[in-house]
């Protein structure tokens, strides 16, 4: 027998005594996260657990559930015509809306990084719209995109363009929601991030690049984005995950119409869930598309080891 | 020579003449008191027999008088016999009616308790709490599952509610002192499931802002209660009386009702209607008079563009405000809009609000839809008829009249209630027929209501869609295809 060995058979052979002041720590440590984890426990895991057996029943509520198997998730893909439709929606609004989002914020936060004088007041004009809540800023939109007497088709007319009659047109009405989406999420706190983001960036970056003769977009191009390309990701996979999940400005807007034009797959559970009571089915509708949103997060996490640059790593 | 008379000579002489005179008279006096005889009789017999009908009356009276302190009694026992406490959940924000429901009830029945608990003001987000609620166990007493927002089907399928017949029995309630259609509405599988509280003859009319028309010379507006005005005349309204300077459309002749009530009146117009009466197959695809209803608005809409837009008449802008500001001439809906479009005047020589009541169908009915709602009892009420109790004051003459004056709603669905409601709003006149002879809701046999609802308000939308048409048919066809689906889906 080595010194080796005798070392392990005495270490596994005699317990380790854990003094009071450590279990009195660790004690008061659960005791401090016991808010979060109860509310976890009790809000999140039960409800969701629970809505994962729903998924494979055929459940109202006020009867008790029946188990189906598969058949919830059968049906999404062969009888549910509002399935194809309100994922197409969702993702065309997604496709849209996230792009404009993080370009916007990424474009607002680097002119408000500018050392130009009023940088504060801007940054607070910007950040304004974000604390609008959502249905007020809803409304407000219906007001100003109103076909006939809105502020925005009255200045088209006044320039000669084109005044669509947005949420009331089937073509238009998803932009009209995204329009809203992006006024009340460009200056918000994704803006606040890259600020934080390009506010790490090193200045001696930029001073070695300026030395070695780069433009002010080489600058943007070959310094701050891929400094900044952490904190872009995080934003991204925020804004589609966000995205993805857009529900109030439909239900408040347009209660999914014109002729299901902004019917977006949260209304499509919603109305299944609470106004149609088939619980079971809006389960298993909510367990496929958080299955769809962790995918998506997967692959893009893959996908960020091409283009995610984490500067001292 | 002097003569004396003696005065025994004189009493003499007068006896003879006395005599003689009555001897003159014998007969007359004789006949005379014949007839008075006679009439004493007749009058005496009249008397005893006046008499003894009083005295039967009397009798009568005082059996009636027992009786009634017989029952005035039982009711007070009854009433001091009911004991407990019930729940009342509601989601009208209607404090003033809801206190005087319950001040009255609690008069009546000093040793109950009626707990008031008030849910969202909006009905359709109040369902989804109630049926958490019943699932939870915690559903109260007395409820109100509306079948114009056919949760009243879907709620007794789901054992939710209690039949009252018995109760209705028990009470000898007369079921007319409601009117008969509303009634009808809260009955299903051949049971009643509640009285009814409020409710219109829905979707049966064209608003009209009189002073457009009178601009084209018709004044004063026929009558509406003889059904007079023919759809030809509508139609050249509508257009004559639009007003437009370029793309800017100062009046618009009229507004269409769309949603599931508004599609089905529509159908029905002509004589057709939307689904069967059983609830399972969409009637109007195939059917020339449903479809002369549709055409005729989808023409309005869609080829001849002269309906507002969604949202065209501004943000939040109603049909009856429009109506009120004389930036619409009309639009289709029913007496609730008409009084409320009334009440939106604030400027009388802008608009007088009248109505035109559509033309009766060939077989005498009046093309609307009746919508309202009941009061029910809790399948699992362990007062039922408590509850039962509390149901009648919420829809007696008082319930109903104060559930118009307290909050402006509209409840005409007891006859009583009408004149008082005439009284103050003289435009509740022009639908008393309509009460009578209104169309009821036709609803999906699976209870999938809400569904039925949701899909005709989104391909209503489409068919009626101006600004991308469709051909008619074709959306049409669509719009019954998915209505169909609906109806064919298993029960909820």
């Amino acid at each position: 027998m080595d010194s080796t060995t005798t070392a392990r058979a005495t270490t596994t052979g005699v317990k380790r005594r854990i003094s009071p002041a450590v279990i009195r720590e660790n004690v008061n440590g659960y005791l401090f996260l016991a808010p979060w984890l109860i509310g976890f426990i009790c809000l999140f895991l039960g409800p969701a657990l629970a809505s994962l057996y729903f998924s494979f029943t055929q459940y109202d509520v006020l009867s008790p559930a029946k188990w189906i198997g598969l058949g919830n998730y059968v049906k999404m893909f062969t009888d549910d015509n509002l399935f194809y439709t309100s994922l197409a929606r969702t993702l065309y609004f997604t496709g849209l809306s996230v792009p404009l989002g993080v370009l916007g914020s990424l474009v607002l936060a680097i002119l408000l990084n500018l050392k130009v004088k009023g940088t504060v007041i801007f940054r607070t004009l910007f950040f304004m719209p974000s604390l609008v809540p959502l249905v007020s800023a809803v409304v407000l939109w219906l007001w100003l995109l109103n076909p006939d007497w809105g502020i925005v088709n009255t200045a088209l007319r006044n320039i000669g363009l084109p005044a669509p009659a947005w949420f009331a047109d089937r073509d238009w009405a998803l932009p009209s929601l995204v329009m809203v989406g992006l006024w009340g999420g460009i200056g918000g706190t994704r803006m606040i991030i890259f600020l934080a983001g390009l506010q790490g960036i090193p200045e001696e970056m930029y001073d070695a690049a300026a030395i070695d003769g780069a433009s002010a977009w080489n600058r943007v191009r070959h310094v701050t984005i891929p400094l900044l390309s952490p904190t872009i990701f995080f934003n991204v996979v925020l804004a589609i995950i966000g995205a993805l999940q857009a529900f109030q400005s439909a239900f408040v807007a347009t209660e999914g119409g014109p002729a299901y034009a902004t019917w977006l797959f949260g209304l499509h559970i919603y109305k299944h869930a609470f106004d149609y009571w088939n619980m079971g089915y809006a389960s298993a509708l909510a367990w496929f598309f958080a299955l769809v949103i962790i995918s998506l997060t997967i692959a893009q996490q893959r996908l960020s080891t091409k283009w995610v640059f984490y500067y001292g790593a | 020579m002097e003569t004396k008379l003696s005065r025994r000579m004189l009493l003499k002489a007068g006896a003879v003449l006395a005599c003689g005179a009555l001897a003159g008279c014998a007969p007359k006096v004789v006949e005379v008191t014949r007839v008075v005889q006679q009439t004493v009789v007749q009058v005496q017999k009249e008397v005893v027999k006046e008499t003894v009908q009083v005295e039967k009356k009397v009798e009568v009276t005082k059996e009636v008088e027992k009786q009634v302190t017989v029952v005035v009694d039982a009711a007070a026992q009854k009433a001091a016999a009911m004991k407990g406490k019930i729940v009342w959940d509601t989601f009208r924000a209607n404090a003033p009616w809801d206190k005087d429901r319950l001040d009255n009830f609690k008069k009546l029945y000093p040793n109950v308790e009626v707990e008031l608990r008030m849910g969202v003001a909006d009905q359709q987000a109040n369902y989804a709490k109630w049926y958490a609620m019943e699932a939870a166990g915690d559903l109260g007493d007395v409820v109100q599952f509306d079948p114009s927002h056919f949760h009243f089907w879907r709620a007794v399928d789901k054992n939710i509610l209690m039949p009252i017949d018995d109760l209705i029995a028990a009470d000898k309630t007369n079921l007319k002192e409601w009117y008969d259609e509303f009634v009808k509405m809260s009955q299903y599988k051949g049971k009643i499931w509640g009285l009814p509280s409020w409710g219109w003859s829905g979707y049966d009319c064209l608003v009209v802002n009189q002073l457009a028309l009178k601009e084209l010379g018709v004044d004063p507006m026929p009558d509406p209660t003889t059904y007079s005005t023919t759809w030809e005349q509508i139609l050249e309204w509508i257009n004559k009386t639009r007003k437009a300077s370029g793309d800017k459309v100062d009046r618009y002749g009229f507004n269409w009702a769309g949603g599931e009530a508004g599609f089905t009146v529509m159908s029905r117009w002509f004589g057709g209607d939307l689904i069967n009466a059983e609830g399972t197959k969409t009637t109007f695809q195939d059917d020339d008079k449903a479809l002369k209803g549709l055409k005729m608005v989808y023409d309005l809409v869609v080829t001849q563009n002269l309906c507002p837009a969604p949202g065209a008449l501004g943000q939040g802008v109603t049909n009856e405000t429009a109506c009120a500001e004389n930036r619409l001439t009309m639009f289709h809906c029913g007496s609730l809009c008409a009084v409320n479009a009334e009440r939106a005047v604030k400027d009388s020589t802008k608009a007088k609000i009248g109505v035109i009541l559509f033309p009766k169908r060939a077989d005498g009915k009046v093309p609307s839809q009746m919508r309202g709602g009941a009061w029910q009892v809790h399948k699992t009420s362990k007062l039922p008829a408590i509850a039962y109790e509390f149901i009648k004051q919420l829809t007696s003459k008082e319930g109903c009249f104060g559930f118009n004056n307290f909050g402006g709603n509209t409840a005409l669905v007891r006859p009583d209630v009408l004149p008082l409601l005439r009284a103050q709003i003289p435009m509740y006149k022009n639908f008393e027929g309509n009460l009578t002879n209104g169309m009821v809701i036709n609803a999906p046999a699976n209870s999938r209501g809400r569904e039925f609802t949701d899909v005709i308000a989104q391909m209503g939308a489409k068919v009626m869609d101006a600004i991308k048409p469709m051909p008619f048919e074709q959306g049409i066809k669509e719009m019954a295809a998915e209505i169909q689906k609906i109806l064919d889906t298993p029960p909820a």
